[in-house]
């Protein structure tokens, strides 16, 4: 880790207390415990109210990053265009608490998208120069998790405000922003110095998890070369096989923390004439990329599960120089058919043997 | 924030004419209120107030910014309405959006442009372009294809294109009566016999997706590679900049990369030519 930044000792008391103090900037979300269907538990994130305080969960909240950062159904424009420039910023801080590294490291893939070149999307740079993100550990993962197949690891490297590890009675609290210093400093009461055992409690604990996640997912290797498997594999009848149990729901899409798809649509405005609103959407969907006339580049439903897999293994490597995915494993949680692209990628490997 | 500086918000502009081309298309004269500078190729989200946007390529010279030309087939919902409006109506314009057509690739050769119906539109304005500067090209040898004479667009410029030092111009129509006197069949039947010299060409295609797929099997045919081929690609769009996912073809996004394509790049992904 960067020895440069500033660290410290943080109790569960005082980090409550620090939530105290960057709730007065803005509103606060933390993970609160959910039984769910299966009599497990699930992490999703709430505003932090009276009564409500952070749950460290060792695990990923339910809901991927985006979310904070463009809503699924939002108003983006409004005309006819307004005579004088009008201030469209929110200025308002949001913190999120208790991200884990696989969701922190999706807004490589999503800043790629939405910051680029002279078409920057506004509305998410303004959310994301306004979230103090608060990043933690993981020490529980799960069947789903292979953020270590994706090339990440279960704890948060670079890109946060905060970061903490758990260890006994309270965490490990490190600064990765200039913000982020400011505010240990201003709050400076709060935080003691870190001792050298809590330091490598701290360093056990990433490397216990590590390895529990590589046992996870020992079976699969999801295959150094995916861009170049995928491209030699792109129309092999495997995909056929793995299609057969999609139900088109677009679960896998929706929670995928780097999935941004969205369609734009005009309607009545509320204080101006119209206005357009930009809604997620699908590639899954027949309807994504239907036009005018009936036709559709991806007309079957192989293409467009198979779009997915192309679209984050091979074609963000080629625009971007990295791959789309971060190992949470939404999309394996949440499928109805029980597809897990592990699997996927595990069978296009297998009959792949000796051709790379 | 102002609206110019968010993407998803067009601009104002208002219907100056309304030019009746076809039975099904139509050319809408657009001033907007704030010029828009554009290279010939690229294009346009136009807004029906309240109804929607759908991409249009001007078919207007890039060198004529104060009024717009955009050439529309009635075909779903936002072009029927778009075919609806008046002189004075008022409709929304985001863009330009992607890189137009690679003139400068295009100095110094034999270019060949295929047009296949409502395709010509857009070609339109690279035509003016080509014509405009017409000693830097060795030729421009035009095809157009519709599927009947009344389906033709630009039928009063022909004559004028054609009498252009270096520029010659074939039409064919699928089909026709008897009145008609010249070239039926499909676009690719005047592709047959083309006196190009194909080494020292650049041929440059738009048109529906079925005519660009018959256009480029022809093209190779006769001895174009693919790198000598660029293609008008259609897929749906919605935001324009490369965010919303929808127009790909393999890793390049049409609205960013396109909408006009080199061959060799695209050939080989899934569905170049959709279904
Ligand atoms: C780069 C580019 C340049 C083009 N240039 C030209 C040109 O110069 N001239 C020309 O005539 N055509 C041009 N086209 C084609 C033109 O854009 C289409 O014909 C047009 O988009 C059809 O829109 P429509 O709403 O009339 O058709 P529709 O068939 O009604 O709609 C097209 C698609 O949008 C969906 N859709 C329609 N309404 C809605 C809604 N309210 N909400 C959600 N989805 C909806 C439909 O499901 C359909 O899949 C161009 C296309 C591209 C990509
Ligand atoms: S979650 Fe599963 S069933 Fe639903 S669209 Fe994705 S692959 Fe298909
Ligand atoms: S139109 Fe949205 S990505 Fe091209």
């Amino acid at each position: 880790m960067n020895s440069d930044r500033k660290i410290a000792f943080l109790s569960d008391d005082n980090f409550e207390k620090l939530l105290d103090v960057l709730g007065r900037k803005g509103d606060v979300y933390i993970p609160q415990a959910f039984e769910n269907r299966t009599g497990g538990l699930d992490y999703p994130y709430e505003r932090r109210s009276e009564g409500k305080t952070f749950v460290y969960a060792g695990y990923r909240p339910s809901q991927p990053l985006k979310t904070f950062m463009f809503s699924g159904r939002m108003k983006v424009a409004e005309y006819p265009a307004p005579e004088s420039a009008r201030s469209e910023s929110s200025e308002k801080f949001q913190v999120i608490a208790g991200v884990a590294a696989c969701d922190l490291i999706s807004l490589k893939s999503l800043d790629a998208v939405f910051l680029q070149d002279e078409f920057t999307d506004i509305f998410y740079k303004d959310k994301r120069d306004n979230t103090v993100l608060i990043t933690a550990d993981c020490s529980e993962p799960r069947e789903t998790c292979f953020c270590t197949l994706a090339g990440n690891a279960p704890y948060p490297k670079n890109g946060f405000d905060l970061n903490l590890s758990r260890i006994a009675s309270g965490f490990i609290i490190e600064a990765g922003s200039g913000r982020a210093e400011e505010i240990m400093n201003q709050n400076a009461q709060l935080f003691s110095p870190v001792k050298m055992e809590q330091l490598s409690a701290r360093d056990n604990n990433r490397a216990e998890t590590t390895r529990k996640v590589e046992e996870i997912n020992k079976d699969y290797g999801l295959s150094k070369n995916r861009h170049k498997l995928l491209e030699i594999q792109r129309e092999c009848d495997e995909w056929y096989s793995h299609v057969r149990t999609c139900i088109e729901c677009g679960a896998c899409l929706f929670s995928c923390p780097t999935c941004h798809c969205f369609l734009l649509y005009d309607q009545e405005g509320d204080s101006a004439e119209f206005q357009r609103v930009k809604e997620w959407d699908a590639c899954v969907y027949a309807g994504y990329s239907k036009m005018a006339g009936g036709g559709s580049p991806r007309f079957g439903l192989m293409e467009r599960f198979r779009h997915r897999y192309l679209h984050k293994f091979e074609y963000y490597p080629k625009n971007f120089g990295f791959e789309a995915c971060t190992g949470c494993g939404r999309c394996v949680e949440g499928c109805m058919g029980n597809i897990d692209m592990r699997k996927v990628f595990k069978a296009l490997d297998q009959i792949t043997v000796g051709v790379r | 924030m102002s609206n110019s500086q968010n993407p998803y918000a067009p601009l104002n502009g208002i219907v100056e004419q309304v030019i009746v081309e076809t039975p099904t298309i139509k050319t809408l004269m657009v001033r907007p209120d704030t010029q828009i500078p554009f290279r010939a190729g690229q294009f346009m989200q136009l807004t029906v107030p309240g109804v929607g946007e759908a991409p249009f390529t001007p078919s207007s010279s890039p060198n004529r910014v104060e009024l717009l030309d955009f050439t529309i087939l009635d075909t779903g919902t936002v072009t029927h309405k778009l075919h609806n409006l008046n002189k004075g109506d008022r409709v929304g314009l985001r863009g330009p959006f992607g890189k137009g057509y690679p003139v400068d690739k295009l100095k110094g050769k034999e270019v060949l442009v295929v047009g296949g119906g409502v395709g010509l539109a857009p070609l339109r304005s690279l035509l003016y372009v080509l014509f405009d500067e017409i000693a830097q090209f060795k030729r421009v040898s035009i095809k157009y294809g519709a599927r009947s004479p009344q389906d033709l667009v630009y039928k009063n410029s022909f004559e004028k294109w054609s009498s252009i030092d270096n520029v010659d111009f074939t039409v064919t129509v699928d089909g026709a009566g008897p009145e008609w006197k010249g070239n039926t069949g499909v676009v690719t039947t005047i592709l047959d016999n083309i006196d190009i010299k194909i080494s020292d060409s650049i041929a440059v295609v738009c048109g529906p997706e079925i005519m660009l797929k018959f256009v480029t099997l022809k093209l190779i045919d006769i001895g174009y590679k693919a790198e000598q081929i660029y293609l008008s690609m259609n897929r749906r769009m919605s935001c324009g900049t490369g965010k919303c996912g929808r127009c790909n073809i393999g890793p390049y996004y049409l609205c960013k990369d396109g909408p006009d394509m080199n061959y060799a790049l695209i050939k080989d992904y899934p569905n170049v030519f959709g279904m």
